[in-house]
Formats: C-alpha cells, structure tokens, sequence
C-alpha cells in the first residue's frame, strides 16, 4: 500500500466546491437574513438549488429600539432556492 | 442590378459611409453554421434561369427603344403589376405545397430548405431588390385608421371640426395627421364603408386598381418611389405635390432612396435585417404613407384628403411621375420574362388563374361584409370597429417575415432542442420516454410533432393540411440533428486570424461564457502536477472524502453512457478512483482505507452496486476482500454497535439507523448477491478475512455486522450440505477449523449479540423507543451458527442463551393474553426460527422436540 501522492480533484472550477455536497447537508445563507440548512439534490451554473428536510432561520429585528434580534424558523420538506439571493454555500459540517 | 434607369455607377454621397458601416457587422457567430450550406436553390425559381446572367443593362422599355411608352396604356399596365407582384411571394409557398406540380415535384422548395450563408443573404438582397417591395405583403389593416375609410363628407366634418378646435394649422395638415393616425377616432359613422381588415388588398392590388382610375388620379400618385422615403418626409411630400418649386429640393432625398445604387441600398437592407424593429416601423410608417394616397384614388374620393391645389399642380409632376411609373412597370415586365423564361409557364399561368380567383373571393368577401356592416345597429357597428382596431393592434406586424424566414427561425430554434447525444443532454427526457411510451414513435416525428403542438405553430396555415406541415417540420429537424452532429465537434472556442482575442460563441446547452477557463488539460500541458493550493485537500478531511465521492460518481457515468452506447470499456479508471490501495488517518489518529471511510455516505452507498456492476470478477472479490477485512472500520457498523451507546442508554441515534437501514438496502444486499453465486472457497475464505482481521466479538454487538457473518456461515453450510461431492477434503476441513475459530470468539460471550433493547432476559432488558423492533437478524445468526455447528456447539449455545429463550415464550404467553396473537406468534416464529434447526419446537409454555 502507498501513500497517496496527489489527491483527486475532479475538476477546477468553482462550483465543483458545490457539487461535493450533493446529498449532503449544506448551509446557505440567503438575502434577507435568511439562512437555510438542508440536503442538497440539485444545483446549477446560477446557483439555484434544491434542497430537502430543508430549515430555513429568518432573522429579524424584533424591537427596533433596542435592536433586538429573533428569528423564525420555518421547515419545508423540499424546497427551491432561486440563485439570486444565495450568498453563501458551505457543507454543513463546517458551520 | 439597377432600377429606373438610373445609372448605377453615378457617385453616390453616402456610399463611404455605409460601406464602413457595413463592416462592422459580423454575423458568423451567431449563425452557428446554420447558413454554411449549399446555394440558394431557389434563386432560379425566384429570377429564372438566367438570373446569374443579369447584368445592368437592363432593357426597361420590354424591347421598345428608348422612347418611354405612351403614359395612357393603364389597363395593360395594371395585369403586369399584379402578376408581378403576386407570383413569386404567393407562388412559392403554395407551390411548395401542391404535390402535382412540376416544381413541387423536382424537390426544391419543400423537401430541401435551404439555409442562406450570410454571403448569400447579401446576394439575395442585392437580387431580390425589384422584388422585395413587390413581394412584401403588408396587413391591409395597418395601413389605415378606420375612420380613413369614411366616406368623403364625414371625413370632411372631421377635418373641419379638428381645424376649428385648433389642433391643426389648416385643412392640409389636419387631413396629414388623419391619414396617419394621429387623430382621436371619431364616434363610428354609418356610411356603408368597409372597415380596414375587410379591405383585404394588397397594395400592389391597390395599385392595380388604382391604374383603372381616371389617369389624372392615376399620375398623381407615384406608386413605387414613396415608399421608399423615410416617414419624416410624409409631410413634405404632400407639400411636394402641391408646391412645385420645392420639387427640385425633394428631388435628392428621392434619388438617394432608389434602388439603383447596389451599395447604399444593399445596407439599407442588411440595416432591415439586422435592426428589425426600428426599421419595421419605419417601413410600417412608409406604407401607410404610400396606401393612404393610394386607398384614397381607389375609391375615387376627392378631395377627402388632396388639397384642392393638388390638381393645379399635377401637370408638372407628370412627366417625372410617368417616367418612374414606366421604367416600374418596364421592371415588372423584365422580371416577368424572365420568370416565364425560367421554363414555368404553365406554372405561371396556373398561378395566375389562382390569383385571380383569390383575388375575386376576397372581393366577394369585402363586399359581404360591407353589406353586413351596413346591416348592423350602431352599438353593434361600435363593437365592430374597437373589435377591428384591436385586431389591427394585434395584426401591426405581422407578415413581416416569409416562409423562408419562418423556416429559419424555426430551424435556429429546433437546432437548440435536439441533440447528438440524447443520453447525457437529455437523460430526463429519455428516462421519461422509456417509461411512457408502449408505442415505439420514430424520434424525428415525435420531435416534429412536440415542437408543433408546444409553438402553437402551423407552418402549413388554416387551409394546409397538418401533415404537410409535420412533415416539413420533421425536415427542419432532420436537418438540425445534422447541423448538432457537425457543432457537436467544436470546442465553443474559436482562434481566429486576426482576431485579438479568443472568439467564444453559445448554444442551448453551453450558453457562451464570460470568462474562458483554462481547460485541465492545458494546465496539465503547462506543468505536469501542479495543483493550486486550494484544491490539494488534506487527507483526512471530508472535502477529500467527498470529493473522492464525486469522480467515483464521474466514472460511473462515464462507463454507464458508454455501456449504453454498446462501446468497450476498461475499468482502470474507475478502479483507480477507489484509492484501494491508499490510507488516510482520520481525525481519531486510525488509520484507514479512504474507501472504508467514504462507504459510510449515503450517496457512495447508493452507487454502490451500480460501482459493483462494473467491476471484473477479479476486482469485485478483492473489493469484496478489502471491505470484509475492513468491516470493522466501517463508519456505519462501528456507529451501530450498542456498546457505543451505554451512556445514552442503549439509544442508538436516529441518524445512525437511518444510516444502517441505507447501508442494509443498498451495499449488503449487493454483498448478499454476489456470495449467493460464489464458490465456497471464496466465501471461507471472506469469513476467514472476517475473523481473522475484526473482533468477531464487537461485529456481533452490532446489527450489520453479525447479519453479514450470518449471511456467510449460512451461505458456507448451505453449499455444504447441497452440493457435498464437490467439496474436497481439505474444503470440509478448512470450513471445520474457520468455525471453531468463530466460535470460539463468542463461547460465553453469546448472550452480548442481544442489544438490552431487543433482549428479553428479565435482568438485562432496557425499554427504548426500538425496543420490541425486529430482532429476527439475531435468531438468524444463532441458527445458521448452530446449523454449521456440531452437537456439543449447539449444546453450548442453548446454554448461554436460555434466558433469552424464555424470555421469549414469556413474552409470547403475556401477549397471548393481552389479545396480541400477532407480536405472540411472530416472537414463538423467531425463536423457533434456531431451535428447529436443532430439531425442537416452542411454544409459549414449553419446549418440545419437532415431531
């Protein structure tokens, strides 16, 4: 048995960093304060993705005066995320 | 080609310019080849034969001398204008549809359409000047307000009011802007007049009609010239009319617009072509400025929109007016010969019959509807006209395009849809069809058929038969399967000489990039093994791990399309992709296979046995080897053992069961089948691995674990007793010893199989939320154990599990009792699963030999 002396890369673009998680859970973070954390079953070029068991955490100011923060969370069983509010995307395992 | 006998080769101000202009557009990307195909195969028909011999010197007096003809010959004249204009643009399509005609019959038209390069579009242009403005077939319905086909003295009581409320400057001017449109409408009138969309004529039919007026009217108006001026002249050429001495300022702008300078006028077509909307409109504006003078003599109403000094005038404007109208119809009649040149007289003729019913149906029509709208009250005559406006909204630009230019549009459209390789561009597709469809449909027809329905298109129109138009529709796909085939073998990148840059152009499926990337292989050309920085994952990580994962993935489509296409293939790569041979250390300090370390995600345990599908029989028993020797390692059994779990109380977390049902349903029933089929040195040898390389003792306190060993052990004393002759000595043997080896693993140690959530031993049981879950694996396991065992290992067995056994018909007898036959029976069904094999039976109250 040998050490391994380079390691795989099935390509070199970036979104190839999302393909990696597919089935896998994944934390996006979304335009207006949103964050989303579900299992990845598709994605494309501009980032749309499907993700199932997905729970999406909604933060908003609660008391404006004081500037306290809450959030909601709402589940959806499967869901689409349109590319153009996805501002981050990361294995879940790193969040 | 020159027109109206000007001389073409006259220096002309702006031909510079549009020749720098012209430059600069380039049409080769976007085309994406679909015009890099043969010559147009209908330049014959359109020009005759002799089309290619056309020079300049075209003989516009049809053979008569210079001398122009007499200007009152206006019933002859009024057959050529038709004809000249209805044959081509009526002729083709139609012709192309009749299948006994002689034309339709050689095939040109409608079996081969032709794509046009760009070179040939300029040419066509260029050819097709005389006949363009001819051809084109412009809505009637945009050409006039309604209220334009009021009567005179209505039309009149509308001018007068909007001069007395001071919205125009005079009469003139009023009458200017409602001829374009521009006025309020006015509350419908009742005069008997046809509303625009019954005035079905064409303008050349306008014309034709036009030319049976008194010639007075007749000379008026210049058919052809104006409709080449652009529409801010609208004004101005009424002002032309009435006001000689301003002719001569008019006369520039005029003679810049005719045809007869190739050049400029080849742009402004190209212009046409390439800035549509702009110019649609402009041409839009230009009919309406040449139909309204011309409807207007049609109906020979004076004095509803020519101003009053208009006929004063008309004796100077003759001669020019004449002339042009000559040297037109001297061109109609040119083209007309050579069209009949052409060897399609009988054609023409037919078509000319044709014509000439279409053109008296639409009269019949128009003159029908006249009487129905006069019959009308006026709330229904009110609906009737916003009725016929918004028809006319909705009509404004249509007609704009022939059937030629349809077919292209369609062909650009269907090039995007299909695809040379439907199993990897198209898989959904395909998958669905395979599953749909019981009737084997021929794929270009279904194509066809789709695009035809899902367009909403009929090619063919009303009064075509659909399966004409689905069958040229199944040409236009044919012919874009071609052209996918040959784009399929471009890059996307084009070099080009010249060019500065790389030339990057898009399809459907690759849509053209912003940034080109270098490509692996370049980067692999420019230095052998390097990698930046980011991509060199750390060994143990999970993006190492995943992405492992993912060209596993890669090579198993790969293999897979090629396996469908019936091509060979080798499972080198894909075998390398496995990092058998490789070790990584996890985050705990072991050391392992990454392949042990990646069978424990669920998307590698979904693709298992479609990995396993591929592999030679030599490779699948050395994976086989190396993940029972591993078996241990492996994430999922390791999670599953109970003993991991003491703190939390033997709850073993949901995640990881789910893990283990996958695990079960997707790699050990590969296992399963590959060792029903093997040949009993190979599974003794897999058992032999087992034990010699795991703690048989911690495999057996979990679920996948002891099943896998039960599936062996069972697997090894079913071929022992069914096919005893031909095992050798030494088999029998070597089995004997692997068991004793396993046995002596568990000796004392049995009763640790049981989870306290599945025992039913009194003292050891623990209630969780899998309490009362299945436990058959384990009833299994002991009795494949003692199956493979001798008397003494049975003896030793029932021993150390007595209590389990009883706590079993206990179970069974409280179930009894409490109504639950079923749970009763199935707990007595698997204990009696192990003592069977020793010849005994249970029931809930005692323990019996099988009878």
């Amino acid at each position: 048995m040998s050490e391994i002396t380079s390691t795989p890369v099935p390509s070199s673009e970036p979104l190839d960093l999302i393909k990696l998680c597919l089935d896998e859970q994944i934390f996006v973070k979304l335009r207006g304060s949103r964050e989303m954390i579900g299992k990845l079953h598709a994605y494309d070029s501009h980032c749309n993705m499907v993700l199932s068991d997905a729970v999406e955490t909604i933060y908003y100011v609660h008391d404006s005066q004081s500037g306290e923060i809450k959030s909601k969370t709402k589940k959806s069983e499967m869901v689409f995320v349109r590319g153009d509010s996805v501002i981050l995307v990361t294995d879940a395992a790193n969040v | 080609m020159s027109f109206f006998g000007f001389d073409p080769t006259g220096p002309s101000s702006s031909r510079g310019l549009d020749d720098d202009q012209l430059e600069t557009y380039n049409y080769e990307d976007t085309y994406e080849g679909l015009g890099d195909e043969g010559d147009d195969a209908l330049n014959d028909e359109t020009f005759g034969a002799a089309s290619s011999n056309i020079g300049k010197d075209f003989d516009f007096t049809g053979g008569m001398g210079m001398k122009p003809a007499a200007p009152s010959q206006p019933t002859t004249q009024h057959i050529s204008y038709a004809q000249a204009a209805q044959t081509d643009e009526i002729l083709q399509p139609m012709a192309s549809l009749w299948t006994d005609e002689s034309k339709a019959a050689t095939g040109e038209r409608p079996t081969e359409p032709k794509i046009l390069s760009l070179e040939e579009i300029e040419a066509k242009l260029r050819g097709n000047q005389p006949q363009q403005h001819l051809q084109m077939p412009p809505p009637p319905q945009q050409q006039l307000p309604p209220y334009m086909l009021l009567p005179p003295q209505i039309q009149q009581q509308i001018l007068n009011a909007a001069v007395a409320s001071g919205q125009f400057p005079n009469a003139a001017a009023a009458a200017q802007a409602m001829s374009q449109g521009f006025m309020p409408p006015p509350p419908p009138f009742n005069q008997g007049m046809m509303p625009p969309q019954f005035m079905p004529f064409p303008p050349q039919m306008a014309q034709q009609q036009m030319l049976n007026i008194p010639s007075q009217f007749n000379q008026g108006i210049p058919p052809m010239t104006q409709q080449q001026q652009p529409p801010v002249d609208a004004s101005q050429q009424q002002q032309q009319q009435s006001q000689p001495p301003q002719q001569q300022q008019q006369q520039p702008p005029q003679q810049h617009q005719i045809p007869q300078q190739p050049k400029p006028q080849q742009h402004q077509n190209l212009k046409q072509q390439l800035l549509p909307s702009q110019d649609q409109q402009q041409a839009r504006t230009e009919k309406r400025d040449v139909d309204f003078p011309v409807l207007g003599a049609t109906k020979e109403e004076p004095g509803n929109h020519i101003t009053p000094q208009e006929p004063q005038t008309l004796p100077q404007q003759q001669p020019q007016q004449q002339h042009q109208q000559q040297s037109q119809h001297q061109q109609q009649q040119n083209y007309r010969n050579n069209y009949n040149n052409s060897g399609n007289n009988g054609n023409n003729g037919n078509n000319r019959h044709h014509h000439f019913n279409q053109q008296q149906r639409q009269h019949q029509h128009q003159l029908q509807m006249q009487q129905q709208f006069e019959s009308m009250t006026p709330e229904e005559r009110e609906k009737f006209l916003t009725r016929q406006q918004k028809v006319s909204k909705i009509t404004r630009c249509s007609g704009f395009m022939n059937p030629r230019d349809k077919d292209f549009v369609t062909r650009f459209q269907l090039s995007q849809i299909v695809t040379d390789d439907p199993y990897n561009e198209d898989f959904y597709c395909q998958v669905y069809k395979v599953l749909n469809s019981s009737i084997h449909e021929n794929n270009m027809s279904s194509i066809a058929q789709k695009y035809l329905d899902q367009s909403g298109h009929r090619l063919g129109g009303r009064s075509k038969r659909a399966d004409v138009a689905l069958q040229r529709m199944q040409q236009q796909v044919s012919k874009a399967v071609t052209v996918a085939k040959e784009r399929g073998e471009r890059t996307g990148v084009l070099s080009r000489e010249g060019a500065l840059g790389k030339v990057s152009f898009g399809t459907g499926k690759e849509p053209r990039k912003q940034l080109v990337l270098k490509t692996k292989e370049e980067s692999a050309d420019a230095e052998d093994d390097y990698l930046p920085k980011e991509y060199s994952f750390s060994k143990s990580s999970r993006t190492f791990q995943l992405s492992i994962i993912e060209n596993i993935y890669s090579q198993i489509l790969k293999l897979e399309s090629m396996e469908r296409e019936n091509q060979e293939f080798t499972t080198v790569e894909l075998w390398k992709s496995l990092h058998l041979s490789d070790k990584m250390s996890t985050s705990s300090g072991e050391v392992i296979g990454p392949f042990i370390s990646i069978l424990s995600f669920d998307k590698m345990m979904k693709v298992f046995n479609r990995l396993f599908h591929f592999l030679t029989a030599e490779q699948k028993f050395q994976l086989i080897e190396y993940i029972f020797t591993n078996l241990q390692k492996i994430d999922v059994i390791l999670k599953g053992s109970y003993k991991n779990y003491i703190q939390e109380n033997y709850e073993v977390p949901e995640a990881v069961t789910k893990k283990i049902d996958l695990f079960q349903l997707t790699i050990m029933k590969t296992l399963v089948l590959y060792l029903s089929e093997s040949k009993f040195q190979d599974v003794l040898r897999v058992l032999d691995v087992v034990i010699s390389n795991n703690n048989v003792l911690f495999l057996s306190t979990t679920k996948l674990g002891l099943s896998l060993v039960t599936i062996l052990t069972s697997r090894l004393e079913l071929i022992k007793q069914e096919f005893a002759q031909s095992l050798s000595a030494q088999d029998l043997s070597q089995w004997q010893f692997v068991y004793d080896k396993l046995f002596q693993c568990l000796e004392g140690r049995l009763t640790t199989i049981f989870p306290p959530y599945l025992s039913n031993d009194e003292s050891k049981k623990v209630k969780t939320s899998t309490s009362g879950a299945d436990d058959s694996y384990i009833w299994q396991f002991l009795a494949s154990l003692s199956l493979a065992g001798l008397l003494n290992h049975q003896r030793i067995i029932v021993d150390e599990i007595r209590n389990e056994i009883f706590g079993i018909m206990a179970l069974a007898k409280t179930s009894n009792e409490s109504g639950d036959v079923e749970k009763a029976n199935k707990a007595l069904g698997n204990l009696n699963l192990f003592l069977n094999v020793m010849g005994l039976k249970a029931t809930e109250n005692d323990i019996s030999e099988l009878s």
